[in-house]
């Protein structure tokens, strides 16, 4: 997200230098500017990065030090890799006025310092990914488990002919194909989008019919 | 369509009369001309010594060629362009011609090339001939390079050819890993959402949502960031049952509106997203057809389904899965590519290295999904596609790192930090261990297999929703109160494999709960852990780990093959985990009740503080291995991948030999592994290449028809109308027909495709007016002219081009042994069976299947879609 982000202000920025380079069409400056700045509020808003969920975290583990009846505690903290150790992390300012400096050394021996880097975005797209991929198809399967009864009727009403016959001889299905790949460079054109999808669709339908039924009706596959 | 298909395709496909008639004349005319084994005539010529050398002439005694059938061919390449415009009016036959040969080839092959691309390839549920296929493409191959110099443009497209191979492979590499990344991530937010939610970033996990709380308790209770189901409905602390009791509903109301999503996913949109899919698709990789298989929809709703599934809590994975998955981007990349795409046999090459990726991103074990794809689903595997599984496996593995799903900069979950040697004496009970895996390995295969069939056969195949749900609240409810089933399979792998250190005592307090012995003030972190008696928590976390592992045992046999995308392969690990950890407890309380015993005194130090020699997480990894092991049978490649899971490499010996005693106990109660008894029970027809043909059968026994059968269908050479090969095409279902000389002499010329003849005889229709019904139709080289025939008469067509006239044939007292050779190496789908040259009949790769499963006693009729 960063990177794109970058890089869509950097493209812009640089088109917008390249007129400027040639002193002309200042709006065009203009409005360049003001696209990059609505570009990047809208992503700022849309990856809605807060400090408090930082990417990279030192975090160590201690165990009990009975000398001064600390119990097992878990330090995390914000630094880079090179400043993942026990004295920045754990010895923080309040901590080191706790205890003699002589203990320090000994406290540090108990504890474990691991330097651990995520991605908040990458879990961020991922999740909302998938939770938008499963509601959609949630509506889908709904659609097709209501909508499609009653356009099935209806258009068995309208005396439509099914576009695909299932009892249909192997020779005439190839012949069948092979007009209907003609037709369709013909068509291409004429025909509209819909009803292309309508036919990609309706095949689509067959082949999972099939499917569902040597699964599960008839039990012969994927047992 | 598909219920048609099935009821027909009878491979009895074609006899023979008892006409004999020797035929040896012509024998020039048969034998030598080579296998056509290109859909495509045009490509005869140049296919022609290639297939000669690789096929007939070794296994059948074969002519020479000679210089007479050498013009022979030269002639018909020339002047036959079949799907060009003229191609049905014959022409007068000309006379050889000395122009070079591969001028004439390149010129038909350029003709030609707009025709290839109409070819249908295999029909659904048929299984594919390597053989054909490999010759189709060096054909295609040879084309290229002939032609490259033609043209800057041509150059260009050699070279696209050239590196299509590698640039395929990268893609199926990064998309697998994409899918497996967003799965782990995926997998990991909705295991946690079974406990509670992140209010404020609800995309968040437990751990990331507690990322930065600072100052935290090991057992990470106070971070507030992270609401249990109970805070979320306002539940005080204070009623510690009451919280109990809605987090306890709630992981199983979570666990089955997962399930049932998962569940109705996998009905409505792609019925073949269900299953581990390993079996499947190591029947397709040796030549089976199943349209739809690895098709896009199938991807989405397996990648989909697959964390929803491991997410609810049942006893699977989604390793299995995920080599289907891979597989499934394998085949929707080579479409791109023509050359893969269009060849069955290429794009097998592709699909190979996908499973190797596949399992390379499973367990971030790259060189472990090689030997994975070689050891256990590919079928051929030449070097190439070594080199290039090798290749995506590395990419895809590179993908899934930079996407750091675990967020701990490692591949993998089972990473252990341990560097503790292990001792001679432990390899005894190492092999206690692989030989108990192997013992559940074939119990489990037993079990399984038997509830699958039960599953088949009875009413309970037909509620696979609700036999979901049922699964999913009893492993639910049965998994809370049990730390160790409450948590992720994988998880609790993790855990099981660590040792113990004083840090970890700190986050699983009971697996490590030995009794405190008096220790020394300065010890730290590092130190490893002492041998000690077993504590209190540790007496809880046995008694808890052996409900685990009897429930977990049990409970994989009903869910693996329930219709959801199951894997395999982290359950019985989880089984065998648990059960390495527990004797390894066992090992170590036995060295320190025991300390002088002869086998560990020496290696273990006698000194009254102890560190332990003996490491229980060692175990726990030993156990995983040795029941894996047991299930799948595999040896090399699961140390290799167990080695780069844990990243234990000095317990690559540990490993081995727990994979070898588990191999050998698990043989001893049945050959097959989980993927081939599965392979069995559904009855695909896969031609195991690793197992030998120990009978004494003779081809003669096996061939079609059997005696009382009706005749072969059979295409005589001449004598037959195009309403006659019509008329045959319509009411027959087999894949081919063999061509014979004369219904008296019976003599084999080739064999033609029923796909081959029925495109021919369409094309013959299209191109002209004057083909009708009652157009003789000849299959010799030269057939009469139009103007001999009459004018008025229909045109006679001549089809001699798409005859294969190098069917691979056998005599009828070739052992079978040597015919299942010549199938599995080779990879044909059907032999004719001659006697004197005299056609006797036909065995197809389902006769063998057949045949086998005869002889094996199991019910013949069981393989499937003849």
């Amino acid at each position: 997200m960063h990177i794109a982000h970058s890089a869509v202000t950097l493209a812009l920025r640089a088109l917008a230098c390249d007129y400027k380079f040639y002193g002309s069409r200042i709006r065009l400056i203009m409005y360049c500017h003001q696209l990059s700045w609505m570009l990047v509020l809208l992503i700022r808003l849309f990856s809605c990065v807060s400090a408090q969920y930082e990417d990279v975290r030192c975090r160590c583990t201690c165990l009990p030090y009975p000398k001064h009846n600390y119990n097992a505690e878990i330090y995390t903290k914000n630094v880079s890799h090179s400043h993942c150790n026990c004295l920045e992390v754990v010895l923080s300012k309040d901590f080191q006025a706790k205890i003699p400096e002589v203990d320090w050394e000994p406290y540090c021996l108990r504890c474990e310092c691991k330097y651990e880097v995520r991605s908040t975005k990458t879990l961020q797209v991922v999740v909302c990914l998938f939770v938008t991929l499963i509601g959609l198809l949630t509506l889908y399967m709904i659609f097709m488990l209501i909508a499609d009864p009653i356009l099935n009727k209806w258009k068995n009403k309208g005396g439509d002919m099914q576009p695909l016959v299932d009892d249909e001889t192997e020779m005439s299905s190839l012949t069948r194909t092979t007009n209907l790949s003609h037709s369709a460079v013909e068509e291409r054109t004429g025909s509209s989008v819909f009803q292309r999808v309508n036919l990609v669709q309706s095949r689509w339908k067959k082949q999972v019919k099939e499917q569902r039924s040597s699964v599960f009706e008839r039990q012969e596959m994927l047992q | 369509m598909l219920l048609g298909l099935r009821g027909k395709l009878n491979p009895k496909n074609n006899v023979v009369n008892n006409n004999s008639n020797q035929g040896k004349e012509n024998g020039t005319a048969f034998n030598d001309v080579t296998m056509s084994a290109t859909r495509n005539q045009h490509f005869n010529g140049k296919s022609r010594r290639k297939g000669n050398s690789d096929t007939d002439d070794e296994l059948l005694d074969m002519m020479p060629l000679t210089n007479q059938t050498t013009s022979f061919y030269q002639d018909d390449s020339e002047d036959d362009p079949l799907l060009g415009d003229r191609s049905f009016q014959v022409r007068p036959t000309q006379t050889p011609k000395s122009a070079s040969p591969s001028s004439h080839l390149i010129q038909s092959l350029d003709d030609s090339i707009a025709g290839m691309e109409d070819y249908g390839t295999y029909d659904d549920f048929h299984t594919i001939d390597w053989l054909r296929e490999m010759s189709r493409n060096r054909l295609r191959h040879r084309q290229i390079t002939h032609r490259k110099k033609e043209s800057w443009h041509l150059k260009l497209r050699a070279l696209h050819d050239a590196w299509s191979g590698w640039l395929v492979v990268l893609l199926v590499g990064l998309s697998a890993g994409t899918c497996a990344g967003i799965i782990d991530i995926v997998t990991k937010w909705l295991s946690d959402v079974k406990l509670g939610v992140c209010p404020e970033k609800f995309w968040l996990n437990k751990e990331s949502c507690c990322w930065n709380s600072e100052t935290v308790t090991p057992s990470g209770s106070n971070c507030t960031k992270w609401l249990a189901w109970s805070d979320v409905f306002g539940m005080s602390a204070q009623n510690a049952q009451g919280v109990y009791a809605v987090n306890y509903v709630m992981y199983i109301v979570v666990a089955v509106i997962l399930a049932t999503f998962a569940g109705l996913l996998v009905k409505v949109f792609a019925p073949y997203a269900c299953g581990s899919g390993i079996p499947e698709v190591k029947t397709i990789l040796s030549g089976f057809i199943i349209r739809g298989y690895l098709g896009k929809w199938t991807l989405l709703i397996k990648s989909l389904a697959a964390p929803l599934s491991v997410a609810a809590n049942l006893s699977l994975g989604k390793e299995g899965p995920l080599v289907h998955i891979a597989a499934c981007c394998g085949n929707i990349f080579s479409y791109l590519f023509p050359k893969y795409g269009k060849n069955e046999a290429k794009k097998r090459e592709v699909l190979s290295a996908a499973a190797a990726a596949g399992v390379s991103v499973a367990f971030g074990a790259p060189v472990g999904g090689v030997l994975f794809s070689l050891e256990e689903v590919s079928y051929y595997f030449p070097m190439k596609t070594l080199w290039r599984s090798f290749f995506c496996a590395l990419t895809a593995a590179f993908v899934l790192r930079s996407m750091n799903p675990y967020g701990n900069s490692h591949l993998v979950m089972f990473y252990v930090k341990y560097n503790k040697p292990w001792f001679l004496f432990e390899l005894v009970p190492f092999a206690l261990v692989g030989v108990l895996g192997g013992l559940y390995g074939a119990a489990f295969i037993h079990a399984n297999l038997r509830w699958c069939k039960f599953r088949s056969t009875s009413k309970l195949g037909k509620y696979p929703i609700l036999e979901v749900l049922v699964l999913t609240i009893i492993t639910a409810a049965a998994s809370y109160p049990n730390p160790f089933t409450k948590v992720d399979a994988s998880a609790m792998i993790a855990e099981l494999v660590q040792e113990c250190t004083p840090v970890s005592k700190l986050t699983d307090p009971n697996l490590c709960d030995y009794e405190e012995l008096p220790v020394n003030q300065t010890y730290s972190v590092s130190h490893g852990h002492q041998l000690a008696p077993v504590g209190e928590g540790l007496r809880t976390a046995i008694w808890q780990l052996a409900v685990a592992l009897i429930f977990k045992a049990v409970i994989t046999v009903f869910t693996f093959g329930v219709k959801l995308p199951t894997g395999l392969f982290i359950p019985s690990m989880g089984v065998g985990a648990i059960m390495g950890r527990l004797i390894g407890i066992g090992m170590e309380q036995l060295v320190y009740a025991y300390p002088d015993c002869v086998l560990w005194a020496s290696s273990c130090s006698t000194n009254t503080i102890r560190e332990s020699c003996v490491t229980p997480g060692l175990y726990a990894m030993v156990g995983a291995a040795a029941a894996l092991g047991g299930v799948t049978r595999m040896t090399v490649s699961l140390v290799v991948i167990m080695f780069e899971l844990t990243g234990g490499l000095q317990y690559i010996v540990p490993l081995m030999a727990a994979a070898m005693f588990s191999k050998w106990a698990g043989d001893a109660f049945g050959n097959e592994g989980i993927y081939d008894g599965h392979i069995r029970l559904n009855g695909y027809p896969f031609l195991d290449n690793k197992e030998e043909f120990t009978h004494t059968t003779l081809a003669t026994d096996v061939m079609m028809p059997r005696r009382g059968d009706p005749p072969l269908k059979v295409v005589l050479q001449e004598n037959m109308t195009v309403g006659d090969l019509e008329h045959l095409v319509k009411t027959t279902t087999y894949n081919g027909f063999p061509v014979i000389t004369s219904q008296d002499s019976y003599r084999l010329l080739g064999y033609i495709y029923r796909r081959d003849l029925m495109v021919a005889l369409e094309n013959a229709r299209h191109h002209s007016e004057n083909v009708l019904s009652n157009s003789k139709a000849y299959f010799t080289l030269h057939a009469p002219t139009l103007s001999t025939s009459g004018v008025n008469e229909p045109a006679p067509v001549r089809l001699f081009n798409v005859v294969d006239l190098s069917p691979i044939t056998v005599t009828d007292h070739t052992p079978m042994e040597i015919v299942v050779e010549i199938f599995t190496k080779l990879g044909i789908r059907q032999a004719l069976v001659t006697h004197n040259g005299r056609l006797l009949g036909i065995i197809t790769k389902k006769d063998v299947l057949r045949h086998i499963a005869r002889l094996n006693k199991q019910d013949p009729d069981s393989i499937m879609f003849n």
